[in-house]
C-alpha cells in the first residue's frame, strides 16, 4: 500500500494513541462488548469515551468535593470576614443557607442531585448561582483561548517545520533558541513586561481589561465581545476587543506557541527521513507537496494531542496573566473562589476545567480518527 | 540529513506562509498604534483591585462595593466634607436623640428625589435599613440591636436594645444606602422577616441603581468594571465629572495607568510603589484608619502568651520605630486602639517606647524557661503592597533579642481566621480597620468584646476596665470629655491587655494632576463628591 493508499505508515513517528487504545478494558470497551460490535469500532470508541466521560465527572466531583472540605477553615468564617464572623446568627444563616449545616455525605448527595438538574449551586461570595458567576467568566477565558490557540497553531507548526526542514542550519538555532526562552520564561513575569514595553513605552497596545474603561459591554449572546459587538453591528467595539485580546492572547501564547514550534520540529524529524518520505521524493513530487501531504500528516496526531492540550490549559485560565491584564476570566474566578473559601464556586471550577480536559480530549480522539483512518477503523 | 536537504529545496512555498504571517503581524501593530482610551471629557477612571462582591447594599461588605454605592444611594448622615470626625447630615437635615442615647430620631430633607423621580421619604429608609438587616448579608450585624420605624412621611425613628451613641455615625455607611423601596420591591424586594429567603432584588440591585445618589448605575461587569454617570436629577450640587468608571487593575500596574493617562485615580499603592512615580502624576499621603497590631492569646493553655510578664516584655522588647521603617513613607506608631484620624485616638505621648533590658526582667520574672510561641499571620493577604510575613520576621528578631523564641506559622488568611476565630493562636498579627468611622468599633478589644474573645479574654476578667470601657461606650461624639474617657480606656488596655499596638500604615493617593480637591476619606478612601477638575 503506497502511501497515497491511505494515511502514510507510521515509521518512526511519535505516537500517541487515544486513550481507549491505551487503556483496552474500560468501562466504555465492556459497553462495547455488551453492543456485541468490536470494541475498536469507532462507534464503540464514542460510547466508550462518553461512559468514561460520565465516571470520571463523577469521579471528579468526589475528589474535588472531599478535597475542598479537607482544607483546615471555615467558609462562614472566609466569606463573612472577622467581623460578621463574629454574630452566631449571622454564621448559622450562612451554614443554613449554603447547606453546609449537613453532614458531609448528604452536602455530597445533595450537590450530586442538583448536579443533574443542571444547578451548580450558589456562590457564598457573590450569592448569585454558580452556573452565573461562570458564565460570565467562561466566555471571557474562551475568547482568549479560541486567539491563544490560534497563534499557537500556526505559529509553533509553522516555525517547527521551518526549523525541521532547516535542521542544523542557523535558522533552525534560532527558532529552537527563541522557543527555549518561550517556554522558560514565566509567564506572569513576560506579562509584566510586555504590558510595560508595549502599553507603557510604545503605547502600541491598550491598558488592561476587555475593552476600554469607559466602552460599554455588547448586548450579550456568546459572551465573546467581538462575536457580540460584531453581530450587534458595534463594529468599533468589536474592533476594541479585538485589540485588547491581542496582548494577553500572544502572552499566553509565548509558552504554548514554543512547545508547540519544539514538538512540532521534534515529530517533523521523527518522518522526515522515513521511507513513505523518500519514495514521495523519488516520484518527484514537489516540496510542498512532500511537507503537506506526507511529513506533516505523518506528525499531526502528535501535534493534535498538544494543540488539544494547549487548548485546555489556555482554556482553563491562567490566574496571573489575568490579573496582571485584568482579564475577568475563569482563572480570577477560580483564584477568588479559592482564597474565600467558597465551596460551590471551587467545585464549580473544578468541574469546568476537568470537562474541558474531558471534552477535548474527546475531541482529539476523534481527530485521531479523521486523520488516522486506521484507528477509524480499528486497525492496530 | 539528506532528506532535509532536499525537502528544503522546495521552501518556495514558505514564501507566501511568511507573507500571511507578516500580515497577521501587520494587522496586530496597526490595531497596537490605533488603539487608544480616548476618554470623553468629564470622565473619571478609578483604577481599583476590585473586590467587589455585589453593589446591592443590602449584600456588599468590601471597599469597591462601598465605594460604588457611596455614589449611587444617599445615606441619612455623612463623613463627606466633616473636618472633625463628626458625621454631618445628608439626607437627613436633623439628628436627634433620646437622653438615654437608645433612640435616634432624623428628620428628612423633602427635596430629595430618586433617579426615578420619586420623592424619598420615611418609607423607603425604614425599608431599606430593615431589609438590611433581616436579609441576614454579611453586612446584617450591622443592625444587631437595632430597629428602624417611619414617625410621619419625613422623620424616621431607629430604637436601639442598648445606648448606642454611634447611630448617628453608623447610618453614614454605605451598608444604610438609601434604597427606592417601590422599586426594589417591584423587583423582588422584601424587608419583611424572611427577607433571608424571600428577597430576589440582588441581581436587580447589581443592574440598576435604586438611588438617590449623585450617579446612577450604567453597566456592572463583575471582576472587570462599574460605569457611572452623573444623575442629572441629584437633589444637591452636580458632582465635577459626567462619568466615573471603577476599574478592576491590579496595583501591579496601576501606577502605569496614571503615568500613561489611561486612568486618574489610584489607592490600593504603596509608598515604596509611588516613591519614583514622577511629574504625570499627584501623589499625597495620609494617615489611614487601618492599623496592625500584635495580640497574645490569655488561654494559660494555649501558650505562654496568657502570662502577664511575658505580655510587657513582648510590649517592651518590640522596636516600634524600626517596624515603622519597614512599612514605608507617612506610616507612623499608633499610640492605642484607635487611629489617629478618629475621635478619641490616644495621644503619642503614650505610645509604648522599646526597653530592651525591662523587657528581659519580665522575661526572667516570668519564670518560664526559654518561652516559646507561634506566630500566625496571613500570607495571601497584602495590604497595599504590605507583607505581613516582613513584620513578622522582624518580630520574631526582636522578641528573639529578649530571649522569646518565636516560631512563624503563616497560613492563607481563610485558615488563620479560622484559627484566629477559634481562638487556638498563640501569637497573632493582625490588622483591622473599623467599619465606621468612629470609636465605638474598637471598643470591642476590651474582655468580653467580639475581638476579646478570640484572644479568650472573656467578661468579667478586668471589672475596672470594663466599667471604663461602658462608659466609652455610652459617651456621644460630640461629648467634650471623649478624648478623657478613651484615653483612660486604651491606657487600661494597653497596660492589662494581650494587645500589641504597632502602627498605622499610611494611604497614598494618585492622581492625575487634573484631578482637584483630594480629601482623604476614612470609607472609600478619597471623598469622591468632593473631587473638582481643572
Amino acid at each position: 500500500m503506497g502511501p497515497r493508499d491511505g494515511a502514510p505508515p507510521t515509521a518512526g513517528r511519535v505516537s500517541v494513541a487515544p486513550a481507549s487504545r491505551r487503556f483496552p478494558h474500560g468501562p466504555g470497551a465492556l459497553v462495547g462488548r455488551l453492543l456485541g460490535r468490536r470494541s475498536s469500532s469507532f462507534a464503540s470508541f464514542i460510547v466508550q469515551r462518553l461512559v468514561s466521560f460520565v465516571l470520571l465527572t463523577f469521579g471528579i466531583t468526589l475528589i474535588a468535593f472531599c478535597l475542598t472540605h479537607l482544607v483546615p477553615a471555615d467558609p462562614a468564617v472566609a466569606a463573612l470576614g472577622d467581623t460578621a464572623s463574629n454574630d452566631e446568627a449571622l454564621v448559622q444563616a450562612f451554614r443554613e443557607r449554603y447547606g453546609l449545616d449537613k453532614p458531609l455525605p448528604q452536602q455530597y448527595g445533595i450537590y450530586l442531585w442538583r448536579l443533574l438538574h443542571g444547578d451548580l449551586g450558589r456562590s457564598s461570595q457573590t450569592s448569585n448561582s454558580v452556573w452565573h458567576d461562570l458564565s460570565n467568566a467562561i466566555p471571557a477565558s474562551i475568547e482568549l483561548a479560541l486567539l491563544g490557540i490560534v497563534v499557537t497553531v500556526v505559529v509553533g507548526i509553522f516555525l517547527g517545520t521551518v526549523s525541521a526542514i532547516y535542521y542544523g542550519r542557523m535558522l533552525d538555532q534560532v527558532i529552537r533558541v527563541v522557543s527555549l526562552v518561550g517556554v522558560s520564561l514565566p509567564s506572569f513575569w513576560l506579562a509584566l513586561v510586555a504590558f510595560y514595553i508595549f502599553f507603557y513605552k510604545l503605547g502600541w497596545v491598550p491598558p488592561g481589561g476587555r475593552l476600554d474603561a469607559a466602552t460599554l459591554s455588547p448586548p450579550k449572546v456568546t459572551g465573546l465581545y467581538t462575536v457580540d459587538a460584531a453581530l450587534a453591528g458595534q463594529w468599533s467595539t468589536c474592533w476594541q476587543a479585538l485589540k485588547h485580546l491581542i496582548l494577553p492572547a500572544l502572552v499566553l501564547a509565548a509558552y504554548t506557541g514554543s512547545f508547540m514550534v519544539r514538538f512540532t520540529r521534534s515529530a517533523v524529524l521523527e518522518v522526515v527521513n522515513a521511507e513513505y518520505v523518500r519514495v514521495a521524493r523519488a516520484k518527484g513530487l514537489t516540496g510542498r507537496t512532500v511537507i503537506f501531504t506526507y511529513i506533516l500528516r505523518g506528525a499531526l496526531p502528535s501535534i493534535l494531542t498538544l494543540a488539544g492540550l494547549s487548548f485546555a490549559s489556555l482554556l482553563s485560565g491562567t490566574v496571573l496573566v489575568e490579573q496582571i491584564f485584568s482579564w475577568p476570566g475563569i482563572g480570577q474566578y477560580a483564584y477568588v473562589s479559592a482564597t474565600t473559601l467558597d465551596l460551590n464556586a471551587v467545585m464549580g471550577v473544578s468541574l469546568f476545567i476537568a470537562l474541558v480536559y474531558l471534552v477535548i480530549n474527546f475531541f482529539v480522539d476523534i481527530l485521531y480518527g479523521i486523520v488516522d483512518p486506521r484507528i477509524r477503523l480499528g486497525r492496530r | 540529513m539528506q532528506g532535509i536537504r532536499s525537502v528544503s529545496r522546495g521552501r518556495r512555498w514558505l514564501v507566501p506562509v511568511a507573507v500571511v504571517l507578516a500580515g497577521v503581524l501587520a494587522t496586530s501593530t496597526a490595531a497596537f498604534s490605533a488603539s487608544g482610551s480616548k476618554r470623553a471629557s468629564g470622565t473619571l477612571v478609578w483604577a481599583k483591585s476590585f473586590d467587589i462582591k455585589s453593589i446591592d447594599p443590602g449584600h456588599q461588605h468590601e471597599v469597591t462595593g462601598g465605594i460604588v454605592d457611596s455614589l449611587l444611594y444617599d445615606t441619612l448622615t455623612t463623613f463627606s466634607g466633616s473636618t472633625d470626625g463628626q458625621p454631618v447630615p445628608l439626607v437627613a437635615s436633623k439628628v436627634s436623640s433620646s437622653t438615654d442615647l437608645k433612640t435616634f430620631f432624623f428628620t428628612l430633607r423633602k427635596n430629595v428625589k430618586f433617579s426615578d423621580g420619586t420623592p424619598l421619604t420615611s418609607k423607603d429608609v425604614v425599608f431599606s435599613f430593615m431589609r438590611l438587616k433581616y436579609l441576614q448579608g454579611v453586612p446584617a450585624y450591622e443592625m444587631n440591636g437595632l430597629y428602624a420605624y417611619a414617625k410621619g412621611p419625613y422623620r424616621v425613628g431607629i430604637k436601639s436594645d442598648t445606648p448606642n451613641p454611634g447611630v448617628p455615625a453608623l447610618v453614614a455607611s454605605s451598608y444604610f444606602s438609601i434604597l427606592n423601596s417601590a422599586a426594589v420591591q417591584k423587583n423582588g424586594g422584601t424587608s419583611a422577616n424572611n427577607a433571608n429567603t424571600a428577597d430576589t432584588a440582588q441581581s436587580y440591585l447589581d443592574k440598576t441603581s435604586a438611588g438617590s445618589g449623585p450617579y446612577t448605575l450604567v453597566q456592572y461587569t463583575p471582576q472587570a468594571s462599574v460605569i457611572l454617570k452623573a444623575n442629572p436629577k441629584y437633589w444637591g450640587p452636580k458632582p465635577a465629572y459626567d462619568q466615573i468608571v471603577l476599574k478592576n487593575v491590579p496595583a501591579s500596574t496601576q501606577l502605569l495607568e496614571l503615568q500613561k493617562g489611561t486612568a486618574n485615580l489610584a489607592v490600593d499603592l504603596s509608598p515604596d510603589q509611588v516613591a519614583n512615580a514622577g511629574k504625570n502624576v499627584k501623589v499625597t499621603t495620609h494617615a489611614s484608619s487601618t492599623f496592625f497590631f500584635l495580640e497574645g492569646n490569655m488561654n494559660p493553655a494555649i501558650g505562654t502568651a496568657a502570662n502577664k510578664n511575658i505580655h510587657k516584655a513582648i510590649r517592651l522588647a518590640l522596636d516600634y520605630k524600626n517596624i515603622v521603617s519597614l512599612v514605608g513613607t507617612g506610616a507612623s506608631q499608633i499610640a492605642g486602639f484607635i487611629p489617629s484620624v478618629l475621635p478619641g485616638a490616644l495621644p503619642a505621648k503614650y505610645a509604648t517606647v522599646q526597653d530592651v533590658a525591662k523587657a528581659k526582667a519580665a522575661v526572667a520574672a516570668s519564670g518560664i524557661q526559654n518561652p516559646t510561641l507561634n506566630l500566625e499571620y496571613p500570607n495571601d493577604f497584602f495590604l497595599n503592597g504590605l507583607s505581613f510575613g516582613t513584620i513578622a520576621q522582624r518580630i520574631q528578631s526582636q522578641l528573639q533579642a529578649v530571649g522569646i523564641t518565636v516560631n512563624l506559622t503563616p497560613g492563607p488568611l481563610a485558615t488563620t481566621l479560622a484559627n484566629w476565630r477559634a481562638g487556638t493562636e498563640q501569637l497573632g498579627l493582625w490588622t483591622t480597620t473599623p467599619d465606621y468611622p468612629a470609636p465605638y468599633v474598637n471598643l470591642d478589644f476590651c474582655p468580653g468584646g467580639n475581638h476579646a474573645l478570640r484572644v479568650k479574654w472573656a467578661a468579667g476578667a478586668d471589672p475596672a476596665l470594663e466599667t471604663l470601657c461602658e462608659k466609652a461606650a455610652q459617651t456621644k461624639l460630640t461629648d467634650p470629655n471623649l478624648s478623657k474617657i478613651y484615653t483612660a480606656v486604651q491606657r487600661k488596655l494597653l497596660a492589662d491587655g494581650p494587645y500589641f499596638p504597632l502602627f498605622q500604615p499610611s494611604q497614598v493617593i494618585v492622581t492625575s494632576p487634573s484631578v482637584t480637591n483630594v480629601k482623604y476619606s476614612p470609607t472609600t478612601f478619597v471623598d469622591v463628591r468632593l473631587l473638582g477638575k481643572k
